[in-house]
């Protein structure tokens, strides 16, 4: 198995606002290290304000660290070079129903990612929406649809094939899962699950449910107000917590 | 005698398409002292029967029923104005999303002041003030709230989900109910406070008898908080019964996928690999299948689930399928 994402020491503090003219700064994350590697999936849980979304995002580029460093198979990641990193980290966002643009036909919003980072011509665009409609269990003709008119499940999956619209290497996927009902979100794990065997995908998953996270994780972190708490192999961190602040978060989330 | 008796209900509306039952003969029942889950996916009806409990839906919605109940007055006989006097004192709600519940423009504090019982308040004029205070504290500190001045003093905004959600219920003790709608307490609170609330829902329920109507889409959160279920999908009671015997045995198709798809439910089941789920998803409201709403997604479908299937009952424990899960099918998994 060989690495496909290293971080050391990632940082992120806040600027909270000036004493004696000296700007004070707030430590929301870190320092955080871990490494990726291929067809794995590492999940990061803690209560709210513990950090995770500040990690997701950070990973994804959406936010700049203040410190420390991440390798994206061996190459390192620049704090400002958003083109290079958007194309191999792609993100999931939690709720499906805001986060498609319910102005563009699903086809449309597919091609946008390819629009803006790869200079196919638009019959190759069309073909490669198509293909990644089929992957993700919708018909090509879902992408003359606009999102009102499909169920939030397959809203979902929509955005799953947004994600993998430029064969991504690791997919974030922040609380995805949460707002799903029942009935649909095992599907959508299934999906998860199927397409990280056949693409080789790595996930990171930002979950505050326990018993999904434990059913798809290899590896769990466990944060607490910015800091690493618990890190480890899922099932090790599950069965034998040594913090009590993990024993206490699976205890909560009826255990 | 049940406190909550409900045969038959069904709420329906007016759409281009023609009527359309929203919510399907639905019957429940609630003892004095219970806690009851009511477990469906969103758009299963679950609140609009919440709504047509308390009486609060707008002149759109058309509310039927054999019977409904309370405490053996027929609400559905009621004038408006004495359904209004049960509304609040007898029968409170918990809604979704606390945080827009209350008034935005207002201080929680004040919006305390306004909802507390004045009737009861034996004490001279001027006194008064110093009354409130004294029981808005209790309250506050009854619901787990410690810093009750600052949490007075703030706005709406200025205050976690999940305390936002402390003070809602802290309103509907007030005027301590007898029953206890609460309609997803708990779907925008972080999973810490959860726990806090059903922690004090269920303390409600020991030291005041407070019957409570537990309404969320997760059966993950029923099951370790509740006596009893309903699981509805898509308007229609599907299965009701002992909360144990539900999570032991389940007769529905739905019920059993339901249970399937929470992994921890599954112990043989290894990580990573795929978990059941019913294909589909739930159909709108303008295209409902006839019969068994299931029909389309169900495993077991034949040609009989185009009729509606009768409520059967076996040892206390109701469900409507006409080819149920036997014995040994449902212990399987």
């Amino acid at each position: 198995m060989n690495t496909l994402l290293e971080v050391n020491n990632l940082t992120k503090s806040y600027r909270i606002g000036y004493r004696w003219l000296i700007p004070q700064y707030q430590r929301a994350l870190g320092p955080v290290s871990f490494k990726l590697e291929e067809q794995q999936t590492l999940s990061v849980v803690g209560n709210a304000g513990s950090g995770k979304t500040t990690l997701a995002r950070i990973l994804v580029g959406a936010e700049q660290r203040t410190s420390g460093q991440i390798l994206l198979e061996g190459e390192q990641l620049e704090v400002r070079n958003r083109q290079q990193r958007c194309s191999l980290i792609r993100m999931i966002f939690q709720d499906a129903n805001t986060s498609l643009n319910p102005r563009m036909r699903i086809g449309n919003l597919l091609e946008e990612p390819l629009k803006f980072a790869t200079d196919m011509p638009s019959k190759d665009r069309e073909k490669e929406v198509y293909n990644k409609l089929r992957q993700v269990g919708l018909l090509p003709e879902h992408a003359h649809f606009y999102p009102h008119m499909i169920s939030g499940g397959q809203k979902q999956r929509i955005a799953v094939a947004r994600a993998l619209m430029l064969d991504p290497h690791i997919i974030v996927a922040d609380e995805a899962l949460s707002v799903l009902d029942m009935s649909v979100r095992s599907q959508v794990i299934n999906l998860l699950l199927k397409l990280q065997n056949e693409m080789g995908l790595s996930y990171i998953f930002v979950s505050h449910n326990i018993n999904v996270v434990r059913h798809v994780s290899d590896q769990v972190m466990v944060l607490d107000q910015g800091k690493v708490i618990e890190f480890g192999d899922a099932e090790q961190v599950f069965n034998h917590p040594e913090n009590d602040y993990t024993r206490k978060l699976l205890y909560n989330l009826g255990h | 005698m049940p406190l909550l008796d409900i045969r038959n209900l069904s709420i329906e509306f007016d759409s281009p398409h023609g009527r359309i039952k929203a919510v399907d003969r639905v019957n429940l029942s609630i003892n004095p002292g219970e806690i009851r889950g009511l477990v469906g996916e969103s758009g299963s009806g679950k609140s609009l029967v919440a709504k047509a409990i308390m009486g609060i839906l707008n002149d759109r919605w058309y509310v039927s029923a054999d019977r409904l109940r309370y405490n053996g007055v027929d609400l559905l006989s009621l004038s408006a104005k004495e359904r209004r006097k049960l509304m609040g004192r007898e029968i409170a709600m918990v809604f979704q999303e606390p945080s827009s519940s209350l008034d935005p423009n207002d201080t929680v504090g004040h919006q305390l002041h306004e909802s507390l019982p004045m009737d009861e308040c034996d004490v001279s004029f001027f006194k008064r003030r110093k009354w409130r205070e004294e029981r808005i504290k209790a309250f506050l500190h009854k619901v787990g709230i410690r810093d009750h001045k600052r949490v007075m003093k703030s706005y709406p905004h200025e205050l976690s989900e999940g305390i936002c959600q402390k003070v809602m219920i802290a309103m509907t003790i007030a005027y301590k109910p007898r029953l206890l709608i609460a309609d997803e307490p708990t779907t925008v609170i972080e999973a810490g406070a959860q726990d806090q609330i059903f922690k004090l829902f269920k303390k409600l329920n020991q030291l005041n008898e407070v019957s409570i109507l537990l309404i969320t889409h997760d059966l993950e959160h029923v099951e370790s908080w509740t006596k009893t279920i309903t699981v509805m999908y898509c308007g229609q009671t599907v299965e009701s019964g002992y909360t144990k015997q539900i999570f032991k045995q389940p007769y529905h198709p739905y019920t059993m996928a339901l249970l399937q798809s929470m992994p921890h439910f599954n112990a043989q089941l290894s990580r990573k690999s795929q978990l059941t789920a019913l294909s589909g998803s739930v159909p709108s409201l303008q295209h409902l299948p006839i019969g068994c709403r299931l029909g389309p997604r169900c495993p077991r479908a034949q040609k009989l689930c185009v009729e509606i299937p009768k409520m059967e009952k076996v040892r206390g424990h109701y469900f409507s399928c006409h080819f149920p899960l036997t014995e040994q099918e449902g212990k399987k998994s």
